[in-house]
């Protein structure tokens, strides 16, 4: 469905991707991990068409997007949720879901889409009309994930969503991600996260300073040792560091 | 001062204000979409009240007829003027600070074309409402101040309506607020830039036939109104929607209760320095805007 063939883009003189390969296939949930500042969001907005791709060719449904505008790849079904969430804070949660649905392929199921989105975020509901600015982290995901769903994709790109949210939203991420591939959307993921990546995808792509290096299924890039140095391991380090000081509270106490 | 007195001198107050609003709107749009000081904003109400003028010239038409020709007179020349001048700027990486100093220029050049085409002298504008007064409430208005206040109203709340309810509104908004993203939605930003200035220009254009009709229309009436804009929409907040019809109403009740009760010579200087005062009391203005950023 999407294949990038040879694909380098670069912010003036500094190349940020060279010769990426990568290919998903409809219906599947991809994953690209990587260290920050690999090459993945650049990736995202290459095939989004915010950045131009400087060399190489982007197909999507055997049509090339390469040299597409950003306005005529999301009318081809193209989602782009960017990192950060990046709700428009001075609407409303309505007016930001509108703005979802902007594009023409979406107008006809607005109104259906947005009780969809209302039915499975009961709390983007309730907060319906007040400014997107005013809701909280996690909500502000979830009106990012309602966003995206206004949009219809069909493949849908998603950027750090766990970034810098507690566990307990992060399970509401999964619920999302789960909508989106019980109704046949496709996915490419883009995590730091990427113990959380690889149990959503069933492959994945592993990026490092702006070239893949690894390209398996999600159970094989796990089990790899390779990848758990470098980018699981880190975490369980992380993980570790923060439980000690909870141990000592429990010395301190008789 | 009497009751009556203070009455009238409200009514004209507002209705002056009402036109201050509508340019210091157009003001603010622009700065939320394009972060530029848009000094021409004056010359597209004096290009409004020109075209409106030279309608009613050609036909004896009525007075809403008229306020639409305006309409359209500021909503064209803006819209040319994005597209031939700042547009191309913009695709060439001009500096923003570069960009405002060719909206100067921008200003100058309408100015002496429109010396040209309709002359130097100020054009008298046709009493346009019925000049006797009315009696509400018991006090006598005049019509014509009733009509810029009402007319200006139903503008403002279109143009509320428009932003809060369609979609090109709302995409316009979302494009003002974060253009990266907007884009990622399907919103092509440089066009929702060139309806913002239409939009702009529309405002300032039926300003135009509003400030017309209540005194003349001349090259140069652009100018001073176009700075006073400025300052009510800085003493709203810049870039502030609602701030900029506030601070234009404010603006205007100041610049008329100052021309009664000190002297008419000295009005201009009394609203500059309430504008000192405010700003110095609250740096950002009454009603302040987060910015960009998230």
């Amino acid at each position: 469905m999407l294949r990038l063939k040879n694909v380098s883009a670069s912010y003036g003189a500094v190349s940020a991707l060279r010769d990426i390969d990568i290919e998903v296939g409809a219906g599947e949930v991809v994953a690209l991990i990587g260290s920050n500042g690999a090459g993945k969001s650049t990736t995202l907005r290459a095939i989004s068409g915010v950045v131009r791709a400087t060399g190489g060719s982007i197909e999507f449904q055997g049509e090339a997007i390469t040299n597409l505008s950003p306005e005529q790849i999301v009318a081809r079904g193209i989602v782009h949720v960017p990192e950060g969430r990046r709700v428009f804070p001075k609407l409303s949660v309505n007016q930001n879901l509108t703005v979802g649905a902007y594009s023409p392929r979406a107008h006809g199921k607005e109104e259906a889409t947005r009780k969809r989105v209302f039915e499975l975020f009961p709390r983007l509901y309730e907060r319906r009309r007040q400014l997107a600015g005013s809701l909280s982290g996690g909500e502000q995901q979830m009106l990012a994930f309602g966003r995206a769903m206004m949009a219809q994709p069909v493949l849908l790109m998603l950027d750090e969503p766990s970034l810098g949210l507690a566990p307990i939203i992060v399970e509401e991420i999964a619920k999302g991600i789960e909508y989106f591939r019980e109704s046949g959307v496709t996915i490419l993921l883009v995590e730091q996260n990427a113990e959380l990546a690889l149990t959503l995808a069933t492959r994945g792509y592993v990026i490092e300073t702006g070239s893949i290096v690894l390209a398996d299924s999600s159970d094989s890039l796990l089990d790899n040792p390779q990848v758990w140095a470098s980018y699981l391991g880190q975490q369980e380090f992380e993980l570790d560091a923060a439980s000690q000081p909870s141990e000592t509270k429990e010395l301190a106490t008789p | 001062m009497t009751i009556d007195q203070f009455v009238q001198t409200m009514l004209g107050g507002l209705a002056i204000g009402c036109i201050y609003s509508l340019i210091a709107l157009g003001i603010s749009m622009i700065i939320r979409a394009t972060d530029i000081l848009h000094f021409a904003q004056g010359e597209m109400l004096m290009v409004g009240s020109m075209v409106g003028l030279s309608a009613y010239w050609m036909r004896d038409l009525p007075f809403p007829i008229v306020l639409l020709f305006g309409i359209i007179g500021g909503g064209l020349i803006s819209t040319v003027v994005e597209l031939v001048v700042y547009r191309t700027l913009r695709m060439q990486r001009v500096a923003l600070i570069n960009i405002m100093i060719a909206t100067i220029g921008v200003s100058i050049v309408l100015q002496n074309v429109a010396r040209l085409v309709w002359g130097s002298e100020p054009l008298g504008y046709p009493s346009l409402f019925d000049s006797k007064g009315i009696v509400v409430a018991g006090f006598a208005v005049s019509p014509q101040l009733l009509w810029i206040v009402i007319l200006s109203a139903l503008i403002m709340g279109t143009l509320i309506l428009f932003f809060r309810y369609t979609r090109l509104g709302i995409a316009m908004q979302a494009a003002a607020q974060d253009p990266d993203v907007a884009r990622l939605m399907g919103i092509n930003v440089d066009r929702t830039t060139t309806y913002t200035f239409a939009v702009a220009g529309m405002m300032a254009g039926a300003a135009g036939v509003l400030l017309g009709s209540l005194f003349f229309a001349s090259f140069n009436m652009g100018f001073i109104t176009g700075i006073k804009a400025f300052v009510a929409a800085t003493l709203g907040g810049l870039g502030s929607v609602a701030g900029a019809m506030i601070g234009g109403l404010i603006f205007g009740l100041i610049e008329t209760f100052s021309g009664m009760l000190i002297s008419t010579a000295y009005k201009d200087a009394v609203g500059m320095v309430v504008l000192i005062l405010i700003l110095l009391l609250m740096p950002n203005g009454l009603l302040t805007r987060a910015g960009r950023e998230v």
